[in-house]
């Protein structure tokens, strides 16, 4: 992988990482004018997917730009 | 008023009802909405095949694509009807102010549905066919029916719907899909949230009256433009891993670091500003942000 390349993989996965955890952290209630008939674990797992989607993007990117 | 007179008059108010009808058909297939799928629908083409696909590929996948996504916002219509009638900006809808009855919207939603599956089958390819299909079914029963009134996620994972249109495109130029494709795909998937949240914060009293579950109703309007922010960093990455895989180029890579520092700028004002002011804003340019993307693509591949 050229250096520029490993640069910009650098840049990106830090912007995945550090937005990914937020994205997955919805603080509970914070200002709550309702709620959601959800199951607790069905809210877990649409927390997780996208999470697992974005670190299989970042694994292939880097192998295939390698 | 003479036989002839009455005759001509009725006439005229039959075309008049006829035309008014087709007007409303033609709105329960959200055209503006459609716009936008088709710009990343043809955008991949156009970067899947180099910038020269061949135009009777393009212009049947354009109209079986139309087709496509106007009988899922078309069965949307139809089956969100009774939400639609407790939501200001929705009442004006066809099948609310009864322009089109329920059954006729099903039919018609169901036809563009089958039209598309033929259009694109038979004379394009059986890929492009069945990745309109899964953005059908991912559109109209994932979201329409299931997430959108249970799960705050509704638009995340319900998104998946809307970034389906490059896969359909990849899929029409090709034949095939590949990495490219998917990178296209989670683009639009990741861009999804930050634009729907910055709508659900101007719409928020309404989608608290349909009882529908959106991030600022449940969690609230700061929370929301807090995760507004985090997808905008998140789908930033995202648009970076392009040039990272070697999909797309230097061009490619400056208009999307461009563009990105536009979008996040704006989403860190919206989140330090609680203004509709910004919000809207912040929804009007995340369009145009996705539109510039991929004709930045376009142009590095061309």
């Amino acid at each position: 992988m050229s250096d520029a390349r490993l640069a910009v993989l650098i840049v990106a996965a830090a912007m995945i990482g550090i937005g990914g955890i937020v994205t997955a952290w919805n603080r509970q209630g914070a200002v709550a004018q309702g709620a959601t008939s959800e199951p607790r674990s069905l809210d877990l797992l649409w927390r997780v997917l996208p999470l697992a989607f974005l670190a299989f993007l970042v694994a292939v990117a880097a192998i295939q730009g390698a | 008023m003479s036989t002839s007179a009455m005759k001509s008059g009725q006439a005229s108010t039959g075309v008049a009802a006829r035309r008014a009808f087709v007007r409303d058909l033609v709105k329960l297939t959200k055209p503006r909405i459609i716009s936008l799928l088709l710009v990343t629908t043809l955008c991949a083409m156009l970067v899947a095949a180099k910038g020269h696909p061949n135009g009777w590929d393009v212009l049947w996948t354009m109209i079986g694509g139309y087709c496509s996504a106007g009988g899922a916002n078309t069965i949307n219509m139809w089956f969100d009807r009774d939400i639609d009638a407790r939501m200001q900006r929705t009442t004006g809808r066809p099948v609310v102010a009864g322009g089109v009855s329920p059954t006729q919207a099903l039919i018609f939603g169901l036809g563009l549905v089958l039209a598309s599956t033929l259009i694109l089958g038979l004379l394009v390819n059986w890929l492009s066919s069945a990745m309109a299909a899964l953005g059908l079914v991912l559109y109209v029963a994932l979201y329409t029916m299931w997430l959108k009134r249970s799960s705050i996620h509704n638009i995340v994972i319900g998104g998946a719907a809307g970034a389906v249109p490059p896969l359909v495109g990849w899929a029409a130029a090709t034949g095939e899909l590949t990495f490219g494709a998917l990178l296209m795909f989670a683009i639009v998937f990741f861009w999804t949230p930050p634009h729907f949240w910055a709508l659900a914060l101007i719409l928020t009293p309404d989608y608290a009256e349909a009882g529908v579950p959106m991030l600022p109703v449940i969690r609230g309007e700061a929370e929301t433009r807090r995760q507004v922010l985090a997808w905008s960093v998140v789908m930033v990455g995202v648009t970076l891993l392009p040039y990272v895989a070697g999909v797309a180029g230097l061009v490619y890579l400056i208009g999307a670091a461009l563009l990105g520092t536009a979008f996040i700028a704006l989403a860190a004002i919206l989140f330090r500003k609680a203004t509709l002011y910004w919000a809207r804003w912040t929804f009007h340019f995340s369009m145009l942000y996705l539109a510039l993307l991929f004709v930045a693509w376009v142009i590095d591949a061309a």
